[in-house]
C-alpha cells in the first residue's frame, strides 16, 4: 500500500484517504533519535503547528529529502492524510475491540501471525492496544487493515488524530 | 374587546376590532360554513397584535389536539361543541352552537378552558389569518430569542419555548448532560454547582489516564464553555433551558490549526467515559468529527444501548455548517441530528433573513430530525485570564454548534419528569414533538421533523405511556 492508495475500514466499507503534502513530526521521539535541532527545529519554528500529543505539523518540503526518510525510518514522523474536510495524522498505535469472550491468547496469537513482533495489550476485556514493532503510523495504518481484513473483529484502527474545521459558525 | 389563547403553552393576547374594509365586506363563499363568523351578516371580527403582527380572523372553532372520548363530550354536553372536521396526527376541529350569540368569544374561551383541563395535547381558537410578508432583519436583536422569540426582529414564538417548558421543570439535578466538547470552565460563576464530573484526555496525567480536575481551559477553549451554558446556565439573565440539570464536562479536543484537534482514542474514550464513569443521561456533541471511524461509532453505541443501565444515553449532535451533507457523528443512526433556525423560524442558509455574518448554513440530509436556535445565541463566555469578554458572558454564538445544546437540554427536561424512558423513547418525543413546518408532520432533510418545542415535549413525555 503506498501513500496514493491509503484506507481504513469503517463500517465495513473501505474509507480513502489522500496523502497529504505535511508530515507530523514526534518531536519527542525525534530527541530520541538525535534527529530535533538544526534543520528540523528551524523548520518548526518557521513552519510548523503543534496539533497536540508533542506533533508538530510541517510542510514536507521544509525538510530535506535525507532527514524526512530519517524521520520516516525510525518513526519520527507520521503520515498525514486528508479525508472529506479533514486533516488526518496516523500514530503508531492500533485499537481492536472484540466480544468480551473471546481469548486474549487467540488474539495474540492471530496478531503474532500479522506481524510477530507486535505489542498486544489488553486494557480491558475484549479490547486491546496494538502497536507495530516499527513504532511507524505507516505501518500501524497497515496494520489496522489487515486486523479487520483477516481477523474481522468488531474494531480495528489506526491512533488517527483528526483536524476538522471549526465548530461554530460564528465564534 | 382582548381575548387570550395559547400557543406553545404560553398566553398570548390579541386585540379584536373590525376594520372598516372587513366589516363592509361580506366574506368569501369559500369560508362560509364551518367558519360561521364568516357569513354576510356576521362580518369577520379582525384581531391583531399590538407589535404590528399580521392579523388574524376570529372564528367560532376550535381546534383541539388529540383529545380523550371524554373530553370531547365535555366539550359538547358542556358548551354544545361539535365536530366539524377531524384532521391528521388526532386534531379535531370543533365548533360553536349555531344558536350562540357570541361565537367567536365563546371559541376563545373555550380553547382556553380546554387547554387548561390539560387532557389535550393543544387546544385554540381556529383563527383565519391575514398574512403578510415578513420583515427582514434591522438587527440581530436579543441573543436570547432562541428561549423566547418577542419578534424583534423575526416571528414571535419562533422558539423553544422555554418559559412554558419552565412551568413544568427546570430540570432535575439528578440529571446528568455530557459537553463533550473542548472544556467547560466549571468555575464559571454561572456554572457553579453545575458540573459534577470532569474528565481532560487532551492534557492527560503523566501516566495517560485523563485529567481528573478542573484543567482550566486556554483562551481558545470557549467552544464547550458556551454550549454549556445554552444547557444549563444559572446566571438570571442567561439561564440555559435546562439550568437544574448536571453537568458533566468532557474535554477531547481542541482548537488549533483554525479547526479541531482531537485523537480518535481519546474522543472514544472520552464517550466511554461519559456514560460509564461520569453516569450521563445525555451526551451533547457540537463537532464535525471527519469522516466516520468504528472506534468513535462504538462508543456512541455503547453509550445508547448500555448507558443508564441499559436504558440508553440519548446522543445528540450538530449537523454542521457547510449546508451539506449532515457530518459524522450526527448522522449515525440513532443519533438526534439537530441542524439550525433563526429568528424566522427558517432553517439557516446563507441567504435567510437573519443576514448572520459570515454567510453560512445549516446541512441538510435524511438523517436530519430537528432543528433549534443556532443565530446569534447569547450564552456565557470565559472568564478571568483567558476570558473574552466582560463579565463572562458572549452575545453571538452562531452555528449548529448553539443548536445541539438545545435540544440535549430539551431531552434532559424530558428525563426529569421521566427518567424511566428510553433513549429512542426521548428521541422519539422530541421528533414527535417539534414544531412542523408541515401538517402531514413527516421529516425532510432541510428541518427534520420541524423545531425543537421543549414545552411541547414535556406534554408529550408526561403523558407516554410507561
Amino acid at each position: 500500500m503506498t501513500r496514493g492508495d491509503a484506507y481504513y475500514w469503517a463500517g465495513g466499507q473501505k474509507v480513502a484517504l489522500a496523502a497529504d503534502s505535511r508530515i507530523a513530526v514526534d518531536e519527542t521521539r525525534a530527541r530520541e533519535h538525535g534527529l530535533w535541532g538544526g534543520e528540523l527545529s528551524a523548520a518548526a519554528e518557521s513552519a510548523g503547528h503543534t496539533v497536540g500529543d508533542g506533533m508538530v505539523l510541517l510542510p514536507a518540503g521544509s525538510v530535506s529529502g535525507p532527514l524526512r526518510d530519517q524521520l520516516d525510518r525510525t518513526g519520527a514522523s507520521a503520515p498525514v492524510y486528508r479525508a472529506d474536510d479533514s486533516l488526518i495524522v496516523v500514530r503508531p498505535e492500533v485499537r481492536m475491540e472484540t466480544a468480551p469472550a473471546t481469548s486474549a491468547s487467540d488474539v495474540r496469537t492471530a496478531i503474532g501471525r500479522i506481524d510477530s513482533d507486535a505489542s498486544v495489550h489488553e486494557p480491558k476485556p475484549g479490547r486491546f492496544v496494538v502497536k507495530p514493532s516499527s513504532g511507524r503510523g505507516a505501518d500501524a495504518l497497515k496494520l489496522a487493515n489487515r486486523i479487520a481484513e483477516e481477523l474481522r473483529p468488531d474494531v480495528a484502527q489506526a491512533r488517527f488524530v483528526r483536524i476538522t474545521p471549526p465548530q461554530s459558525a460564528v465564534d | 374587546m382582548r381575548v387570550e389563547y395559547y400557543c406553545g403553552g404560553r398566553k398570548r393576547r390579541v386585540t379584536v376590532h373590525r376594520s372598516r374594509q372587513a366589516a363592509a365586506e361580506p366574506a368569501g363563499a369559500g369560508t362560509t360554513g364551518r367558519f360561521l363568523a364568516l357569513t354576510a351578516d356576521r362580518p369577520p371580527a379582525l384581531a391583531s397584535h399590538a407589535g404590528g403582527e399580521p392579523e388574524v380572523i376570529l372564528t367560532s372553532s376550535i381546534a383541539v389536539g388529540e383529545p380523550t372520548p371524554s373530553e370531547l363530550q365535555w366539550l359538547q354536553s358542556r358548551y354544545g361543541f361539535t365536530i366539524t372536521r377531524e384532521g391528521s396526527h388526532g386534531k379535531v376541529l370543533l365548533t360553536a352552537p349555531p344558536d350562540s350569540t357570541e361565537p367567536e368569544r365563546l371559541a376563545v374561551k373555550v380553547a382556553a378552558e380546554v387547554f387548561e383541563r390539560g387532557n389535550v395535547a393543544l387546544a385554540q381558537p381556529n383563527f383565519v389569518r391575514v398574512l403578510d410578508g415578513l420583515r427582514e432583519a434591522e438587527a440581530i436583536g436579543d441573543g436570547r430569542w432562541g428561549f423566547n422569540n418577542p419578534g424583534t426582529p423575526g416571528v414571535v414564538g419562533a422558539d423553544v419555548a422555554a418559559t412554558a417548558a419552565w412551568t413544568v421543570t427546570t430540570g432535575n439535578s439528578g440529571i446528568r448532560v455530557a459537553v463533550i466538547d473542548d472544556g467547560v470552565q466549571a468555575s464559571h460563576p454561572a456554572l457553579t454547582g453545575t458540573v459534577v464530573a470532569q474528565a481532560d484526555y487532551v492534557e492527560k496525567n503523566p501516566d495517560g489516564t485523563p485529567g481528573s480536575d478542573a484543567t482550566p481551559p486556554n483562551h481558545n477553549d470557549f467552544h464547550g464553555t458556551a454550549c454549556a451554558g445554552i444547557i444549563a446556565g444559572r446566571d438570571p439573565l442567561m439561564q440555559g433551558l435546562a439550568f437544574a440539570v448536571s453537568l458533566v464536562a468532557c474535554r477531547v479536543g481542541s482548537k488549533n490549526l483554525g479547526g479541531w484537534v482531537a485523537d480518535d482514542f481519546d474522543v472514544a474514550d472520552g464517550i466511554d467515559w461519559c456514560w460509564q464513569q461520569g453516569q450521563a443521561d445525555v451526551l451533547s456533541l457540537s463537532w464535525n468529527g471527519g469522516p466516520p471511524d468504528d472506534l468513535r461509532t462504538s462508543s456512541f453505541k455503547r453509550a445508547m444501548t448500555q448507558g443508564r443501565h441499559g436504558k440508553g444515553c440519548a446522543v445528540i449532535a450538530a449537523a454542521g455548517n457547510t449546508g451539506g451533507p449532515v457530518v459524522y457523528p450526527a448522522k449515525l443512526d440513532g443519533v438526534v441530528a439537530v441542524g439550525a433556525s433563526n429568528q424566522w423560524d427558517q432553517r439557516k442558509t446563507e441567504t435567510s433573513k437573519d443576514h448572520d455574518k459570515p454567510p453560512w448554513a445549516s446541512n441538510v440530509g435524511p438523517e436530519l430530525a430537528l432543528i433549534a436556535p443556532g443565530v446569534a445565541i447569547a450564552t456565557i463566555g470565559l472568564i478571568g485570564a483567558v476570558g473574552a469578554g466582560p463579565g463572562g458572558l458572549r452575545s453571538h454564538f452562531s452555528g449548529t454548534s448553539a443548536s445541539a445544546p438545545f435540544v440535549s437540554a430539551a431531552a434532559a427536561l424530558i428525563l426529569s419528569v421521566r427518567d424511566d424512558l428510553k433513549a429512542a423513547e426521548v428521541v422519539e418525543i422530541l421528533e414527535r414533538s417539534a414544531d412542523s413546518p408541515e401538517a402531514s408532520h413527516k421529516r425532510n432533510s432541510d428541518v427534520g421533523f420541524g423545531r425543537l418545542n421543549a414545552y411541547s415535549a414535556l406534554r408529550l413525555a408526561r403523558r407516554w405511556p410507561s
